[in-house]
């Protein structure tokens, strides 16, 4: 007999709907859904759908912007700062607070567990909120010994981060939302002796009437080359918790270069894809183009690379479903992120399933 | 995505990169790129010395230079240099590619060129130089009786740069692309110098002429659209520029644009009407990559 799955998701997302369809594909029963919005408001509901034996999934609470408002009001609450009116759509503001709030959702989730003993996560919570928060998942992973980027700490604003790479002796680096998702809030910046500077990002920065300018994230990358916007820009991700990073050169395709996710099943490299972006920034949604790997890289590469994240996979052994992000060129591969929701490639097929085949039967 | 897509080419060859402590060795149809990565040690003429150490120089045709230390600060006048003093060792060096960057590499607005006079006096065989970038580029007027193909890339033509191509001779030329850019990143000219350049470079020769990446697209094709000259040409090149109906309805005009082979105005701002004429009127032309206009705004497609 199948096990039961439950998963704390938002109705109709690609993801739930990912995770169904692969049930329907292997008759199973369709997942139970729990839907964020409603177990903020009734953590009850969730209680009951894991009192008997099950696999729970979390699923990221996403674009749901009642969930949004309500994680940055618990977050508010737990810092015990003002509650913030709610944000626009695509605007990226408080993510400090969101993830504040989110960390108290993953607290009260284990407790959930806790008294849950016949729900098996697929990832728990604790590694969820480690790998939420990216520079806490880098320090994880380093200190472990696995490759990453050099970390150059945490920075409040565009003087730090500039004061961090004058102390690196670098002229280029990322500032990295600590508790963005995916490309929202990262912002790779150069500089030359000649005094210019620029600021790519999918952070737009809106000037809206009168009022202070605020950041959108889109999916367009564009560059920012003024000295007092690319200060704007970088002031504004970084008050949100933020952290420097130096730039570790991608290999190229073509005209652009490319990275990898790599997904962790269980511990062990499965799904991959190579993201290739002309404009610096080559997360998936943000115009990238996808090939396969073992079309750009060699097989010593693809071992490295598979390497890595067996090692990376380890030091958050009790997580199922990891998606790594790597750049491997030559001999040295770094890991740019773990992402404990890596797994939306939707039609990328590893063994002939996609990933949420594979999940159902790694489970 | 297959292999090929990966694959880039230069001067009719596909372009390998090659890696230090590699032996040089060409398959046929092949040219080699050296390249530095940001974090590289060491210097680009450090690098060249080796390939070169390492290669047949009397048989070596064509080179790619990619990205060198530090691009964005500093000029390939050190390892131009070494390609100067060693000059009578290539005699067979007919193609050279000096700046095959990527954005991520450095802004194409960004990449610090030098002086390419003497590398012109030094090597007399050289048929195909394409140059990317035109901060701190020099070019004196000159003659060159071998130069088949000129290309300089960048993100705004120098006017230096045009007055010094519009007293110069090169009575082989058959491709000659220029990316004029914008006002933002260098350019500082307009149509009459544009007109002055092609003046003195139009020979026989000229198949093939490229102004791309211009914001002056409009004024550019109605200037050409009165050329009969254009007609002889195998291809007319005003892709990736600012391109309008203005200057598509002069295209649509013309007798001699007509006739032209292959006419590319991809990243264009014409209106779907206009482009329907264009297709009808111009045989050859071709229409990719349609931007759409935001706010009356034009952009080229290369600029930073």
């Amino acid at each position: 007999m199948a096990m039961r799955w439950v998963v704390l998701g938002v109705a109709g997302s690609k993801r739930t709907r990912g995770l169904r369809d692969a049930c329907e594909r292997v008759g199973r029963p369709a997942p139970v859904l729990v839907a964020w919005r409603d177990w903020l408001r009734d953590p009850a509901c969730l209680a009951a759908a894991l009192s008997a034996p099950c696999v729970f999934k979390v699923e990221p609470p996403g674009d749901d912007a009642e969930v949004h408002h309500a994680l940055v009001a618990r977050g508010a609450e737990r810092l015990g700062r003002p509650v913030p009116p709610p944000a626009e759509p695509g605007e990226l503001a408080g993510t400090d607070l969101w993830f504040a709030g989110f960390s108290d959702a993953m607290d009260r989730l284990a407790a959930t567990l806790a008294q849950a003993p016949g729900a098996r996560p697929v990832n728990p919570p604790a590694d969820i909120l480690a790998m939420t928060d990216k520079l806490e998942c880098q320090q994880r992973l380093q200190a472990a010994g696995v490759p990453v980027p050099r970390l150059l700490g945490p920075v409040a604003d565009h003087a730090a981060f500039v004061a961090r790479l004058d102390a690196a002796g670098l002229d280029r680096g990322w500032l990295k939302a600590r508790f963005g998702s995916s490309a929202a809030g990262v912002v790779a910046f150069r500089r030359n002796r000649r005094g210019q500077v620029s600021a790519t990002t999918s952070a737009h920065l809106v000037h809206g009437g009168g009022g202070a300018p605020r950041l959108f994230n889109v999916k367009r990358v564009r560059s920012y080359h003024r000295p007092d916007e690319v200060r704007r820009v970088m002031d504004l991700v970084a008050a949100q918790g933020a952290y420097a990073e130096a730039w570790v050169p991608k290999p190229r395709a073509g005209a652009g270069h490319f990275d990898l996710r790599l997904l962790a099943l269980r511990g062990a490299p499965a799904h991959r894809v190579a993201r290739i972006g002309e404009r610096t920034v080559t997360n998936l949604h943000l115009d990238s183009r996808r090939a396969d790997p073992a079309d750009l890289l060699d097989v010593s590469e693809i071992r490295l690379a598979e390497d890595t994240v067996r090692r990376a996979a380890a030091v958050f052994g009790g997580s199922g479903v990891i998606g790594f992000d790597l750049v491997v060129h030559g001999p040295r591969a770094h890991v740019l992120e773990a992402n404990a929701f890596g797994d939306l490639l939707p039609g990328l097929r590893w063994g002939g399933r996609d990933p949420w085949d594979a999940a159902l039967e790694a489970a | 995505m297959t292999i090929s897509e990966r694959t880039e080419r230069f001067a009719g060859l596909q372009v390998i990169d090659w890696k230090p402590g590699e032996p040089v060795v060409h398959q046929p149809g092949q040219v080699h790129r050296l390249s530095m990565d940001y974090d590289d040690e060491g210097t680009m003429a450090e690098r060249l010395t080796a390939y070169l150490d390492a290669a047949d120089t009397a048989s070596l045709q064509a080179l790619v230079i990619g990205a060198w230390g530090e691009a964005h600060d500093e000029g390939p006048t050190p390892f131009l240099e070494v390609l100067i003093e060693r000059a009578a060792e290539l005699p067979a060096l007919k193609a050279l590619f000096v700046g095959d960057m990527t954005y991520e590499e450095c802004e194409i607005s960004w990449i610090i060129q030098g002086d390419y006079g003497p590398l012109l006096t030094a090597f007399t065989g050289l048929e195909v130089l394409r140059i990317r970038g035109s901060t701190s580029l020099e070019l004196p007027a000159f003659r060159h009786d071998a130069l088949r193909e000129l290309a300089i890339e960048c993100g705004g033509l120098p006017r230096e740069i045009s007055e010094a191509l519009g007293a110069s001779s090169l009575p082989k030329l058959e491709t000659l692309e220029l990316w004029l850019g914008t006002d933002d990143y260098g350019f500082d000219g307009d149509v009459d110098l544009v007109r002055r350049v092609v003046a003195a470079l139009r020979g026989p020769a000229l198949k093939t002429l490229g102004l791309r990446d211009a914001e002056i697209a409009d004024d550019v094709a109605k200037w050409l659209a009165g050329e009969a000259w254009v007609a002889g040409l195998q291809k007319l090149d005003l892709s990736l520029g600012t391109l309008g109906d203005a200057g598509a309805e002069a295209l649509c005009g013309s007798a001699h644009v007509a006739r032209v082979p292959v006419v590319d105005l991809s990243h264009h701002y014409i209106s779907p009407a206009l482009q329907e004429r264009l297709r009808a009127a111009v045989p050859g032309v071709v229409l990719d990559d349609a931007q759409a206009p935001d706010d009356e705004d034009r952009y080229v497609a290369v600029g930073e």
